[in-house]
C-alpha cells in the first residue's frame, strides 16, 4: 500500500452494489438523479425571517440601552460609559446587513439528493455538513409549514429516525408541492422496509 | 383512616388488581428521611451558623405522606395478554404493557430490600430512556408471577416468530440475527460467559478510583462545615506521623517534604484499597449467563442487581482498555441498546462485562453478536498523516498561550510548567495517532481509538441510522472531515464512533459506503 491516504486505496472495500434502477414514477421529480437546489424562494423568506428576528432583537434591546445610558449619566463615576450604548445600534445593523447577505450565500451552498437509498441532504457555508438518511431508516416522515412559509409556498420535510442525536433530520426550504411528492416517493418505495415489523 | 378503608376494598378484587409490598411504604418513607433528614443532621452538628438548612427537614413531612397517598393510589393487575398499571391521585393514569414488548426486567435489591425478601423492578421496554414501569418495591413472589408471565409469552412468540422467518428466508433483504429474532426456542442452551472471581474484582478495585470520590464529598462537607481541616489534620493526624519529632518547626524542609509526601503516598493506598472494597462489594458475585437469545446478568454483594438483555437489542458493541488493563491483558465489554443509555442504573452505565482477558473477546463477540465476528480480521486504516501534524501543532501552540496568560497574571515561575504540558500533549497526540483506526467488515464498522485509553466501538450497518460528514471552515484548510455515525444507542460517549479528521475524500467515500450498507439491511426494534 504506496499510500494509504488517499481514497483509491480504500476502493477493494468500496464495493457494495446498490441497484440504481429505479422505477421513476410518471410526472414526478423523484428521484432526483443530481443533487438539485432548493427554490430560489428559500431567499426572500429567509431574509423576511431574519428580518423579523432583528425587529424582535431592536425591541427588546432598545429599552435594554435607554435605562442603560439614563442610569450610566446619573452616575458621574461610570459617566464615559454611557457610550456604551452605541453598540446596541451597531449590533441590531449588524444583524440586519448579515440577514441580507447570507441567505444568498447559505442558499446556493444547499442541495438534496433523493434516490431509491435514501436522503442526502448538503448545507453549511464556513462549517459544511452533508448528512444521508438511508431509507430503510426513516420511521415516520412529516411536512410542516409556518406562517411565512406559506406565503412563499414552502414548507419542511422532516424525516425521524430511531437515531439519536438525527432523530429528526429537516430539510428546509421545499416547494410544497415538492415536500408531498417526497412524501409520497418515500412512502411508496420505501414502505416495506421502513416500518419495523410489528407483531 | 384512609388506608383501611382502600385496603378492605382491595381485597374484594385481590384476584384482579394488586398492590406494591407494604414494606414499599417503609421504604418510600426511609428514602425521604434519608434524603432530608440526614442532610438536616449533618449541617446541625457540623455547621456553625447556617441553621436555617434545619427547616427544609420539615419538608419531610410532606414528602413522606406523597409516600404513602402514592403508594395507596398504586395498583397493577397481571392480564392474559398485558400488564395493566394504575396510579395517580389526579390525573388517574391507567397503563397497558403488552407482555410481548416487555424486553427487561430489571431487579435491584440492597440489603434491606433482601432482609424482607422485596426488589426494586423496573420494566424496560423499547421505547424512549426510562422504565416503562418502575415498581418499587415488591415482593419476589410478585416479581416470580410477573416473570413467568412474560417468560412464557416470549416463548410462545418465539415460536411464532420462528414460522414467520421460514416465510422471511425468501425475502432478499438481508436480515442478521442480530436484527431480527432467530429461532430463539429452539436455541434454550444455558451459557455461563462470565464469572468474576475475587482477584479479577481486587484488580478492578486497584484500578478504580471509587473512594476518590467519596474523599472529595468528605473533603467538601468538611469545608462547608467551617471546620478548619488543616489544623485538624496537623493536629491529629500529622501528629502521629511526626510523633519523634517535639516540634516540626525544627525539621528541615527536606525531611518535612519527605513526611507530607509519604504521608499523601500514605493517603493514595488507603483510599486506593477502599476503592478495591467498594468495588468487590459493587460486583460481588458478577455473572453474565446467557439463556438462549437473551443474557442475563446479576451483581453486588450489598445492592444486587439484576437483569435480562434480549441479544437483538444491542446496538452497539464496545471494547474499552486503560493502559494497565492493556498491559495485562484485560478490557471491558461494554454493549448500548436502544432503551437504556448512559447515565441510568442498571446496564447503561456498568460495563456489560467489567472484566475480561484477551483471549476471551472472540467467544464473547461470538457470543453476544455471532455476525460480527470475523475470521480473518482486516487492519485497521489509519488516519492521514497530516492530521498528526495538525494535533502536534495544536498541543504545542494551545500550552503555550494558556500558560504565557497564566505567568502573565501571576508568576513566570508557570512557565516550568510548559515543558510538561509539551511532553505529555506531543505524547498523547502521537499515540492517539497510532491507536486510530477504522476498517468496514463483512457486518460491520469498527472504530478504534483514543490514548491513554483505547476503545473498539463496533456497530453492524443495521443499526447505522445516519451517516453525517462534518467540515470546519478550519478542517477544509487541511483537507480533512469528520464522520459522526448515529445510531439508536445515542451519543453515549462510552463508546465513540465518531472518525475525526479523516481525508476529506475517504471521508465522502466513507459516507457513501456506509449509507450503501446500511441501506441495504432493514432495521428492527426489537
Amino acid at each position: 500500500m504506496a499510500n494509504p491516504e488517499s481514497p483509491e486505496d480504500f476502493a477493494p472495500i468500496f464495493n457494495t452494489v446498490i441497484s440504481q434502477t429505479d422505477p421513476k414514477t410518471e410526472g414526478s421529480q423523484f428521484p432526483t438523479r443530481k443533487a438539485t437546489k432548493l427554490p430560489k424562494e428559500w431567499i426572500p423568506a429567509k431574509r423576511m425571517s431574519s428580518a423579523i428576528g432583528v425587529l424582535v432583537f431592536a425591541a427588546m434591546l432598545i429599552p435594554v440601552a435607554v435605562i442603560f445610558w439614563s442610569f450610566a449619566s446619573d452616575n458621574a463615576d461610570v459617566g464615559a460609559w454611557k457610550w456604551g450604548v452605541l453598540f446596541a445600534p451597531l449590533l441590531i445593523v449588524t444583524r440586519a446587513v448579515l440577514g441580507w447577505i447570507w441567505p444568498p450565500l447559505d442558499w446556493a451552498r444547499r442541495r438534496y439528493r433523493v434516490d431509491a437509498t435514501g436522503v442526502e441532504i448538503k448545507r453549511g457555508v464556513l462549517h459544511r455538513r452533508v448528512i444521508t438518511v438511508p431509507r430503510t431508516r426513516i420511521q415516520h416522515t412529516e411536512v410542516t409549514q409556518g406562517p411565512l412559509q406559506r406565503h412563499f409556498g414552502l414548507a419542511t420535510f422532516v424525516m425521524h429516525t430511531a437515531g439519536s442525536a438525527s432523530h429528526e433530520v429537516r430539510l428546509d426550504g421545499l416547494e410544497s408541492d415538492t415536500a408531498y411528492a417526497l412524501r409520497d416517493y418515500l412512502l411508496n418505495e420505501g414502505h416495506e422496509e421502513s416500518v419495523p415489523d410489528e407483531d | 383512616m384512609k388506608g383501611t378503608k382502600k385496603a378492605s376494598q382491595m381485597k374484594t378484587d385481590a384476584d384482579e388488581f394488586h398492590r406494591l409490598h407494604p414494606s414499599s411504604l417503609i421504604f418510600g418513607i426511609g428514602g425521604q428521611a434519608k434524603s432530608y433528614i440526614v442532610p438536616g443532621l449533618a449541617v446541625f452538628f457540623l455547621a456553625s451558623d447556617n441553621r436555617w438548612e434545619l427547616f427544609a427537614m420539615l419538608l419531610f413531612l410532606p414528602s413522606a405522606a406523597w409516600v404513602v397517598v402514592r403508594f395507596l393510589s398504586f395498583r397493577y393487575r397481571l392480564a392474559e395478554f398485558e400488564l395493566i398499571t394504575k396510579s395517580g391521585i389526579f390525573n388517574r393514569v391507567e397503563r397497558h404493557i403488552p407482555y410481548a414488548r416487555i424486553q427487561n426486567i430489571n431487579l435491584v435489591q440492597n440489603p434491606f430490600h433482601r432482609m424482607v425478601r422485596v426488589a426494586k423492578v423496573q420494566l424496560e421496554t423499547a421505547s424512549g430512556e426510562d422504565p416503562e414501569a418502575e415498581m418499587n418495591v415488591l415482593g419476589l413472589d410478585q416479581v416470580a408471577a410477573i416473570r413467568s408471565r412474560v417468560f412464557a409469552h416470549k416463548q410462545a412468540q418465539d415460536s411464532k416468530t420462528e414460522s414467520d422467518q421460514a416465510q422471511l428466508a425468501t425475502e432478499p433483504v438481508a436480515a442478521s440475527s442480530l436484527t431480527t429474532p432467530t429461532s430463539t426456542s429452539s436455541d434454550e442452551s444455558v451459557d455461563t460467559l462470565v464469572k468474576l472471581s475475587l482477584g479479577d474484582l481486587l484488580f478492578m478495585g486497584l484500578l478504580s478510583n471509587a473512594a476518590f470520590a467519596a474523599f472529595a464529598a468528605a473533603f467538601g462537607l468538611a469545608a462547608q462545615s467551617g471546620v478548619d481541616y488543616e489544623q485538624w489534620i496537623a493536629d491529629h493526624v500529622m501528629s502521629l506521623i511526626d510523633h519523634g519529632w517535639e516540634d516540626r518547626s525544627e525539621m528541615s524542609p527536606w525531611q518535612k517534604g519527605f513526611l507530607y509526601s509519604a504521608f499523601g503516598i500514605f493517603g493514595f493506598i488507603i483510599l486506593k484499597l477502599l476503592s478495591a472494597i467498594l468495588i468487590v462489594f459493587r460486583y460481588g458475585g458478577f455473572q453474565l449467563v446467557k439463556h438462549g437469545d437473551d443474557l442475563r446478568f446479576q451483581f453486588g454483594l450489598t445492592t444486587r442487581r439484576s437483569g435480562t438483555i434480549p441479544r437483538r437489542r444491542i446496538q452497539v458493541l464496545g471494547r474499552r482498555a486503560g493502559l494497565i488493563q492493556r498491559y495485562f491483558g484485560r478490557f471491558e465489554l461494554r454493549a448500548q441498546t436502544a432503551g437504556a443509555n448512559d447515565g441510568k442504573e442498571g446496564i447503561g452505565r456498568t460495563p456489560l462485562v467489567p472484566l475480561a482477558k484477551e483471549p476471551e473477546f472472540r467467544p464473547l463477540l461470538q457470543a453476544l453478536a455471532p455476525d460480527l465476528v470475523v475470521e480473518q480480521p482486516a487492519p485497521f486504516k489509519p488516519a492521514p498523516k497530516r492530521r498528526r501534524r495538525r494535533q502536534l501543532r495544536k498541543r504545542i501552540i494551545l500550552p503555550l498561550f494558556l500558560v504565557a496568560a497564566v505567568a502573565w497574571w501571576s508568576t513566570p515561575w508557570v512557565m516550568l510548567a510548559l515543558p510538561v504540558l509539551w511532553f505529555f500533549g506531543v505524547l498523547q497526540a502521537i499515540m492517539q495517532h497510532r491507536n486510530f483506526g477504522w476498517k468496514l467488515e463483512d457486518a460491520g464498522l469498527w472504530v478504534r481509538q483514543g490514548w491513554p485509553r483505547v476503545t473498539t466501538g463496533i456497530v453492524p450497518y443495521s443499526r447505522i441510522q445516519t451517516i453525517e460528514v462534518q467540515q470546519s471552515y478550519f478542517d477544509r484548510r487541511w483537507r480533512l472531515a469528520s464522520v459522526y455515525v448515529d445510531t439508536a444507542a445515542g451519543g453515549g460517549a462510552s463508546i465513540p464512533l465518531t472518525m475525526d479528521e479523516l481525508d476529506e475524500r475517504t471521508a465522502d467515500a466513507l459516507r457513501k459506503e456506509l449509507h450503501a450498507r446500511a441501506a441495504a439491511e432493514k432495521f428492527v426494534w426489537n
